[in-house]
């Protein structure tokens, strides 16, 4: 099989007169984790929708497995999608059983609670699913996506109404399971969330593709680096003086400047040092994706 | 298919309303039977005569036809369900074509079908056993039971398009119900001929009034003009499938169209 696991060409998509999408092109390496990124708003849900057959495009085309858009290649694509739908009357396991049904998974039952354990649900197996928390339906919706074992899982805003702690293993499930060459896709406007876990992102705006490339190659060749003194005034005109440092934002109390990757905190110091300027704050911006981010939507 | 089936039926498996609502049927249809058995009004024949054998298959699928109403909202539920809980979307995207969406939900309605035309054999010949004095001509005029499962299968579909069509239970559920008790509006609206081929009308006639045709037939002079026609049985089964097969067409049609 060849390494390309989606193949996305021109697609587009317009509701009555607003375009959600328009001439997209993507596409997307076996074992790559690929963050789909852009506001609220910006066509991510609407591509998923046309990706995995439930919104018809207007126009373009799109390729699974380099299998086309056929039926079952979505039986090896495990996929959470805005909400968490399920069976109300029904409990996790006879949930799963459905879903296991649909996917043709032989003899399913050691695969569901293997699911469930692992999104830590095991202990409400039996419960219905209307008696479960936000947390718990994501949870299980992710459970759902885990069942069968595909070669790819398309997530969209998975951490959604998670905890903290909720949110920082399904992380870790998302690395450990990017680890055995499967394909992750995540949309999310959760940019920490991206940084994490992604190798590979995708900015949307206004249903355009603005960016695309690895997560190195978006977050730049640019460090973000804090800095404030006791003078400020001595200290813009110093920046101000230097060709190399460019200032991304400045307050009254401190400036972020943007600097080439070879620049260090310490390199910097020095060269204040060295004009009689003591720094009184030097901080690494560690935020860039956001920073980047919001550059580029803006 | 019987895969399709399963998955349906694993979602029905475990619905309390789904069951609540059989037994419902289950058990009004043979109290209804057993009660208009006793009405002693002309033109119906006297009293329990009703349930004799051949007149029983008549009878019991003119009764039991009421109860349709209370099983098509149970169609409705069962079809708008699938866009509550957003698992019509939820299946598609785990793997199943919106065509076999489509398919396992009309299958389980079929069966569905099915099993409410066996219950009704059975209620038709316990009754017909209990009340006939001789043992005689058991099985003439049993096409009623079968011109009984197009009427339900038409009501069916219908309650099914409705349901694909407006995707809300209540609303569904709603016009449904005004459809089926107020269809006689339509003898006002397009007259005692056209009013006839409203789908409502055509399925409600399938299973008629017992006796009542016989009467009809029998008026002469200008009393028989107010029923100058009515439609035969054989071309209203007809008209029904069409319409069946119609309503079927249009449900698949829209399905397969709509963002979900």
């Amino acid at each position: 099989m060849s390494n390309i696991i989606l193949q996305v060409n021109g697609l587009s998509k317009s509701y009555k007169d607003v375009n959600a999408l328009s001439d997209l092109n993507l596409q997307v390496k076996q074992g790559t984790v690929f963050g789909l990124l852009g506001p609220n708003g910006s066509g991510k849900t609407t591509t998923l929708g046309i990706l995995l057959g439930v919104i018809r495009q207007k126009s373009g085309n799109y390729s699974w497995f380099e299998n086309g858009d056929k039926t079952e290649n979505r039986k090896n694509i495990g996929s959470l999608l805005e909400t968490p739908n399920f069976y109300p009357y029904l409990s996790a396991v006879r949930n799963l059983k459905i879903v296991a049904k649909i996917k043709n998974i032989e003899a399913p039952t050691p695969q569901i609670e293997e699911v469930l354990k692992e999104v830590n649900l095991f202990d409400r197996k039996d419960s219905k699913f209307k008696t479960f928390s936000l947390g718990m339906k994501q949870r299980l919706a992710i459970a759902s996506a885990l069942l069968g074992d595909p070669d790819v899982l398309v997530l969209d805003e998975p951490t959604n109404g998670l905890d903290p702690q909720g949110i920082a293993e399904i992380r870790e499930l998302i690395l450990k399971i990017s680890k055995n060459n499967k394909t992750i896709i995540i949309a999310s406007h959760i940019l920490d969330e991206i940084e994490k876990v992604c190798t590979d992102v995708a900015i949307l705006k206004f249903g355009k593709l603005i960016k695309q490339g690895t997560i190195e190659e978006i977050i730049g060749t640019e460090n973000y680096i804090i800095v404030a003194s006791t003078d400020m005034s001595k200290l813009t005109q110093l920046i101000d003086e230097n060709a190399e440092m460019g200032v991304f934002k400045s307050s009254e109390k401190e400036i972020i400047l943007k600097v080439s990757k070879e620049t260090t905190p310490e390199s910097l110091n020095q060269f204040f040092f060295d004009k009689g300027i003591v720094l009184s704050q030097l901080k690494v911006h560690t935020q860039s994706l956001e920073t980047q981010f919001l550059e580029i939507v803006k | 298919m019987i895969h399709l089936l399963k998955i349906e039926y694993s979602k029905l498996r475990h619905y309390s309303t789904f069951w609540v609502m059989l037994i419902i049927y289950a058990v009004m249809v043979p109290l209804a039977i057993f009660g208009f058995a006793q009405l002693e009004r002309p033109p119906l024949l006297n009293g329990s005569d009703k349930l004799h054998f051949p007149h029983t298959w008549n009878f019991v699928t003119y009764v039991a036809s009421i109860f349709n109403m209370l099983l098509g909202i149970l169609v409705v539920l069962i079809v708008t369900n699938d866009f509550n809980f957003r698992t019509f979307k939820q299946n598609i995207i785990d793997g199943l074509s919106r065509g076999q969406v489509i398919t396992a939900k009309f299958l389980i309605v079929f069966v569905l079908a099915l099993v409410v035309a066996l219950y009704t054999i059975l209620m038709a010949l316990f009754f017909g056993f209990l009340y006939s004095d001789e043992i005689v001509s058991v099985f003439e005029n049993f096409y009623f039971v079968g011109i009984y499962f197009i009427q339900t299968l038409g009501y069916f579909t219908l309650a099914f398009l409705l349901a694909i069509l407006l995707k809300k239970p209540a609303l569904s559920i709603v016009i449904y119900a005004i459809l089926f008790v107020f269809k006689f509006i339509f003898y006002f609206v397009l007259g005692a001929i056209g009013s006839q081929f409203i789908p409502m009308n055509i399925f409600a006639d399938l299973t008629p009034f017992p006796i009542l045709q016989e009467q009809i037939a029998m008026l002469e002079g200008p009393q028989a003009e107010g029923f100058a026609l009515i439609i035969s049985q054989p071309i209203r089964t007809a008209v029904a499938i069409g319409y069946i097969i119609i309503f079927i067409i249009l449900s698949r049609v829209i399905l397969k169209k709509r963002d979900l």
